[in-house]
């Protein structure tokens, strides 16, 4: 489903030069839960960003079911992001002026081609976090979990097939947490690529396949079976 | 909901979470939009002149073009009765008609009122088809008919009364009775003619007036209709060969119409025929967009300091897929939005504000909808474009947001320091405009004060004028008796009287002079029939020589060829050659060899328009036939008193006509009138955009306050006081405020004298009002910013490092 190759990405200020990924090569195939470790500033969130195009990669060619999406155009990327992907960030990223309904229906607004009604599709999302409850409040009369849950219902209301998470249970405490890793991990089993960034050793654990990250360089790959 | 729904949705959302600057936003641009649409509606009614008259595109009026010796050319606004005769044949196709107009005495009850009568060919209806609300055109031309408009019917016939009605009035063919054939509706105000009475030219009129034939007078005005503007550029260009045909060589040899000449004035120019009543409208015209454009920046500002605290939603967007296209598109609709709410907003304030600024301006302004479609679609269109001009910038800044970045990032994007500097400069810009409305609008009032009190070279105060001694019953014998009445009313100090009185240009006839020494200098000016009184009514001041004396026969009647005795005044003085006044008295002069002998000089006698240049004039005694306006000057009574006494002593000896007074004053007022509205005008635009300006500083104001709420309560636990950080944040947004003072110095001082340039007299330009506008501009700006810095100055510190 995915294959980069020899991805770098350089970061220049006006003096120093900071390299943030050099030379990764990774390949992740269909239906593949894939945790991706490392220390602070190692470079996870910029791979997740590359992958996500919404970072590009200075070298290197990023294939996604045979599409160069290295060299297309920001117009392209866009529809790409809209019909294939889904987003969940560690600060859960929902617009502060939109009711949670309007949030989730944000996911479906830049698509072009609908399988089902827009309505039912934002129904049946919520549904599927357990957030319908909550459908007319704002972001912050939320809690934190509520919060994520919400954002988790906006990056699959389209039903991308990769889904990318930022550190999804960051500022969540331990309940919460496991909630959301249950929900990511159904939605894998559903079929749904899951991309996640994490810290934590048990969360890692529960994918089926950690990818670690230092200083830049992928150090290691590993496949696991899931308990 | 689809992509637009969720568009407004999202502008209903911004709007209601951050009150306070949709509020500035939409309050600033409201106002400006009622500037705008204040100042157009006067543009739009100043250039509507005479449109309310059918077909008003094909009707030009025939004016003579004259060229003195020396005097650039000028256009009378009347013509000779002749001029018709010679155009129907000469373009027998042509369809032309002579308007004229005197003064008619209408008895109601005990007392005579005067109105002025129009008096028309019969042609005159082809050219202009007045609306009549009753009656008929054509039923005019049997004997003794005439058409009143509403008011006047309303006024002087009886009650229910109309067509077929008669009415009686006074004028030069004696008391006539006649019949209303048909009702005029009123002339609207965008007019400048009067049809109150109209009845057409007769044998009998033209018997009345014997002088009328005689070269030179011009008691006519002569309109004819044109299928286009082909046609009249024709005519137009004919009339040099015309006037050269009729009436040949000069003296000196050159075609006739070197010397005069007639021209074509489309009727729809004619208000704004003179060239310094355009370039005000069109400064106006000005003043309305920068109106429009202070209140922009407003939006421009709070817009793009808004994006930042917006670029969460930017970079969701652009991470679920929308494109920076979509995204300007979204910011773009925003503003149009609020640039429709602000035109529905700035429509509310101007119902509010008309009828007030009509009372202050003296103006009849309307809001018309129905009846001005176009035009409120178009002033519309100007304000939805400018709000998507205005949506250009911040558009732009937001969508160049990096949605990797900000989402990764707990701290909102600022736009960096370009866009701060942008922002600065545009704060700038809308008070250099602000500093300048400011300037201009004292230099304009300090200059129409000026004018109200200058000397004009006689005492305006205690001067009465009245020209109802110019009546056709008023016989020579009659007019003494009036005369002698006024002098023996107590209270009068002196009458005087004289062909013409302040505010009316043309009552002198224009004359050419020549010093016998030198032959070759023909000097044009004015010669002015006055009594010997004339010059002590008006408190003339005499630089030389001595006044006119009635007792002496050669300053009224000379005998025997002897040279008749005039005074000069110093304009004419000068332009005649001489070097000082004194220089002048006794010298001989030439009119069209007419002996003349300099016996005075007076200081000039301002009784035209400020703007025009004062001509050269010389006065002579003139029998009483000549002498049809009479002044009188009064001590020691108020003028309530000496009318009401005046009034009386008239009515003693002519109550057949009616009196009507008028101060000097009044009568100068039109003068002063036109730029007074117009300064009125300008210095409403300078206060809405010094308000407009405020609102947008004050939101910059508590944004920049509010995103810096951090840092303030970190220096603030770092042992800041309330003082110092005041201090911080009003320096930040005085400096564009300050920069836009030294900008704006130049800019008006420029302006302000090319406006004064027109004026012969003029206020200097001191530095006092460039001082005052400063340190008005920047007191206005610095409260603004003050109320608000002691605010965020006074916040405790503790709860917002707690919150943050």
């Amino acid at each position: 489903m995915i294959a980069l190759k020899h991805i770098s990405r350089l970061y220049r200020s006006d003096e120093i030069e900071t390299t943030a990924l050099l030379d990764v090569n990774l390949s992740i195939n269909r239906g593949e839960f894939v945790a991706i470790m490392g220390p602070s500033g190692c470079g996870k969130s910029t791979l997740l960003n590359i992958l996500g195009t919404i970072d590009r990669p200075t070298t290197g060619a990023y294939m996604f079911e045979g599409a160069d999406l290295a060299t297309m155009s920001e117009a392209g990327l866009a529809e790409h992001r809209a019909n294939h992907l889904g987003f969940i960030f560690q600060s859960f990223n929902l617009v502060d002026d939109l009711t949670i309904r309007e949030n989730i229906e944000l996911g479906l607004l830049y698509r072009k081609n609908l399988s089902g009604s827009r309505k039912a599709m934002v129904e049946e999302a919520m549904d599927q976090v357990g957030i319908a409850h909550r459908a007319r409040h704002y972001p912050h009369q939320l809690s934190g979990g509520q919060q994520q849950r919400a954002a988790i219902a906006r990056a699959i209301v389209g039903a991308p097939s990769l889904l990318l998470a930022d550190e999804p249970t960051g500022n969540l405490d331990s309940e919460n947490g496991h909630q959301v890793m249950e929900i990511l991990k159904s939605l894998n089993a559903g079929g749904v690529t899951v991309i996640m960034v994490t810290h934590s050793q048990s969360q890692a654990d529960q994918a089926s396949r950690v990818v670690n990250i230092l200083d830049g360089r992928m150090v290691l790959s590993v496949n696991r079976v899931p308990a | 909901m689809g992509m637009l729904g969720n568009v407004f949705l999202t502008f209903y959302r911004v709007t209601t979470r951050h009150p306070l600057y949709a509020a500035l936003d939409l309050l600033g641009l409201s106002f400006g939009v009622a500037v705008f649409v204040c100042l157009s509606l006067y543009i739009r009614f100043e250039t509507s002149y005479e449109r309310w008259i059918p077909n008003a595109d094909q009707i030009y009026e025939v004016r003579i073009r004259f060229t003195m010796p020396g005097k650039p050319a000028a256009f009378t606004d009347h013509s000779p009765t002749a001029l018709l005769d010679t155009l129907n044949e000469d373009y027998p196709d042509v369809i032309g008609a002579r308007l004229w107009q005197e003064d008619a005495d209408i008895r109601k009850g005990e007392t005579f009122t005067r109105e002025r009568e129009t008096l028309v060919d019969p042609a005159f209806f082809r050219i202009f088809e007045l609306p009549l609300v009753a009656g008929d055109k054509a039923s005019l031309s049997e004997p003794g008919r005439v058409l009143l408009s509403e008011s006047m019917a309303r006024k002087y016939l009886p009650h229910g009364q109309g067509v077929g009605a008669s009415i009686r009035l006074a004028d030069g063919e004696g008391s006539v009775s006649y019949v209303v054939a048909g009702i005029l509706a009123d002339v609207p105000r965008n007019s400048d003619f009067d049809f109150g009475i109209v009845r057409l030219l007769t044998p009998q009129t033209f018997a009345a007036h014997p002088r009328w034939d005689e070269l030179g007078v011009l008691p006519m005005r002569t309109w004819v209709r044109l299928p286009d503007k082909q046609a009249a550029d024709r005519l137009d260009a004919s009339f040099d060969d015309m006037t050269d045909r009729h009436l040949g060589k000069r003296d000196n040899g050159e075609p006739m119409h070197t010397l005069f000449t007639d021209r074509l004035i489309p009727l729809t120019a004619m208000h704004l025929n003179d060239p310094r009543s355009r370039s005000a409208l069109y400064t106006l015209g000005l003043v309305a967009l920068l109106g429009l454009v202070v209140a922009a920046i407003n939006h421009v500002n709070l817009a793009t300091a808004l994006a930042g605290m917006r670029a969460r939603e930017v970079a969701v967007r652009r991470t679920l897929g929308g494109t920076r296209g979509t995204l300007a598109g979204q910011f773009l609709l925003e503003a149009m939005l609020t640039s429709l709410l602000a035109w529905i907003g700035g429509l509310s304030l101007v119902e509010m504000a008309l009828p007030l600024l009509n009372q202050a301006a003296g103006l009849s302004l309307s809001l018309a909808y129905g009846a001005d479609g176009v035009f409120f679609l178009s002033m519309m269109g100007a304000v939805v474009l400018l709000g998507l001009l205005s949506g250009l910038y911040p558009a732009f800044v937001l969508s160049r947001f990096q949605p990797a970045q900000v989402l990764a990032s707990s701290r909102f994007p600022t736009g960096g320091r370009l866009g701060l500097w942008v922002r600065e400069a545009l704060v700038m810009l809308q008070f250099t405009v602000v500093a300048v409305f400011f300037i201009l609008t004292w230099g304009f009032f300090a200059q129409i004060d000026h004018l109200k009190t200058t000397d004009l070279g006689f005492r305006r105060d205690g001067l009465l004028v009245t020209k109802s001694t110019r009546d056709a019953a008023m016989t020579p014998a009659l007019l003494r008796q009036v005369w002698a009445a006024m002098r023996h009313t107590p209270g009068v100090a002196s009458v005087g009287s004289a062909e013409t009185w302040p505010g009316e240009e043309d009552g002198f006839s224009h004359a050419v002079l020549t010093v016998p020494e030198r032959a070759g200098i023909k000097v044009a000016g004015l010669r002015a029939a006055i009594d010997a009184d004339f010059f002590a009514a008006y408190g003339a001041s005499l630089l030389a020589g001595r006044f006119l004396d009635p007792a002496l026969p050669a300053d009224g009647t000379p005998s025997g060829g002897a040279p008749l005795h005039v005074v000069l005044n110093a304009k004419m003085a000068k332009a005649l050659g001489f070097e000082s006044p004194e220089q002048a008295v006794g010298r001989a002069l030439d009119l069209y060899g007419k002996p003349l002998e300099v016996v005075g000089v007076v200081g000039d006698l301002r009784f035209g328009s400020p703007k025009e240049e004062q001509e050269g004039v010389y006065y002579y005694v003139a029998p009483a036939a000549e002498r049809h306006v009479m002044a009188v000057r009064y001590e020691g009574v108020s003028e309530a008193e000496i009318r009401a006494r005046l009034a009386l002593a008239w009515h003693s000896v002519a109550p057949d006509v009616p009196l009507e007074l008028a101060s000097a004053q009044d009568s100068l007022e039109k003068y002063y009138a036109p730029d007074r509205v117009r300064s009125r005008l300008f210095g409403v635009a300078a206060a809405g955009s010094a308000l407009i300006g405020c609102l947008g500083l004050y939101g910059m104001a508590a944004f920049g306050a509010s995103r810096r709420m951090l840092e303030l309560a970190i220096r603030k636990v770092l042992g800041a006081t309330r003082g110092t950080v005041v201090r911080l944040l009003v320096r930040r947004f005085l400096r564009p405020v300050l920069l836009a003072n030294l900008l704006a110095a130049p800019i008006a001082y420029w302006t302000l004298s090319q406006w004064l340039v027109q004026f012969e007299d003029r206020i200097a330009i001191t530095p006092l009002p460039f001082i005052a506008a400063a340190g008005a501009v920047t007191a206005i700006a610095l409260m603004t910013v003050t109320a608000l810095s002691f605010a965020a100055g006074s916040r405790e510190p503790g709860r917002i490092l707690r919150n943050e």
